[in-house]
């Protein structure tokens, strides 16, 4: 999911650093102090979480909790996917700097899903949190085997998406025992 | 919030004895051929993988596939800067270049752009765990005060 350089055109992959850049400060607009830790510690989560790899198709996947973060961060998470993005390429060699910008866009349609799969389904809220996890993960996954079918470059869509389906059961999952857990111990974590 | 923040530490360094799955391509010589295996960072082997060669030229000198083992071979027939460019075909994608010498036996090493990748996965996680929270603190300290001052 996280794509490296020198597989996007260097035009395509400048183009996408300007739209990430220009969400980021969008979504970032009248950020107060008390919302900061929040974000600040779902960015380490997120950026360690997806250090977490299985082999799976004799490829490397790994979880995101994408959607996770869309349903606690909102709007947020532009900013804090950017960040941990960053930190991942900068210290994992986990995408590339180029593709940053793509890599966010990409990441963060999963996390904005999440995020109004949790503010507009009126479903009882497990089935609502395994869509926002399930969704977070196969969104990305269906954008980006569109790309690589746009660029002719990949496995093809098929194999991409059957790769990513177990990781989405996963994710969404988790994301039901993490909701259900903040639900417990601190429900206003959760955006509603 | 006291356990909150607790799971979410947990859950930052719940892996700490995993490793990211950024590519690693290794590179050896074997006069007069160059071996390079290619894993992702956890060690799983890039199977299959589309591979690259460019000569010193910066011509396109050979391409293929990694066997089941990640490992490639090829024949460096000439002095110079060579690139080694592996793509799993799933969004990684790695260039590593070699320098090969022309001595009595041939050398070669391999200049990994790099730097880091040799300290452990584990310390580089916590440094960026440790580094997102700073930031976080800073902003927030800066935040707190400017809202301080305009109230």
């Amino acid at each position: 999911m996280h794509l490296s350089d020198g597989i996007l055109p260097a035009g395509v992959s400048v183009a996408g650093q300007v739209a990430a850049l220009a969400l980021v400060t969008l979504t970032s607009r009248k950020l107060q102090s008390r919302e900061i830790p929040r974000m600040g510690v779902f960015a380490a989560a997120l950026f360690s979480v997806s250090l977490l790899h299985f082999p799976l198709g004799g490829t490397s996947l790994h979880p995101g909790l994408y959607g996770l973060a869309g349903l606690i961060l909102g709007r947020r998470v532009l900013p804090v996917l950017y960040v941990t993005l960053l930190f991942q390429s900068f210290i994992f060699q986990h995408g590339g700097l180029l593709a940053l910008g793509f890599n966010t866009l990409l990441i963060s349609s999963g996390a904005l899903s999440g995020w109004l799969l949790w503010d507009f389904l009126k479903l009882p809220e497990r089935t609502k949190a395994f869509s926002c996890g399930f969704c977070g993960i196969l969104v990305p996954a269906f954008l980006v085997s569109c790309l690589f079918l746009l660029l002719d470059y990949g496995k093809g869509m098929v194999f991409l998406l059957t790769l990513y389906l177990p990781v989405a059961v996963i994710e969404g999952i988790v994301t039901v025992l993490v909701c259900a857990f903040f639900r417990r111990v601190q429900p206003g974590l959760l955006l509603r | 919030m006291k356990k909150t923040a607790v799971f979410l530490l947990v859950l930052a360094n719940a892996v700490f004895f995993l490793a990211a799955h950024g590519l690693e391509v290794q590179v050896e010589i074997k006069s007069p051929l160059v071996l390079s295996r290619s894993v992702y960072e956890g060690g799983i082997a890039l199977a299959f993988a589309s591979v690259v060669v460019f000569g010193p030229d910066g011509q396109e000198f050979q391409n293929g596939r990694t066997d089941r083992q990640g490992r490639f071979v090829f024949y460096a027939d000439r002095p110079g800067q060579w690139t080694i460019v592996v793509d799993d075909e799933m969004g990684h994608r790695r260039e590593v270049e070699v320098r090969v010498f022309e001595t009595d036996e041939k050398q070669a090493v391999a200049l990994d752009p790099v730097t880091g990748a040799k300290i452990p996965a584990w310390f580089r996680m916590l440094f960026g765990v440790f580094l997102i929270l700073l930031l976080s603190a800073l902003l927030f300290l800066w935040k707190k005060n400017r809202e301080t001052r305009l109230h």
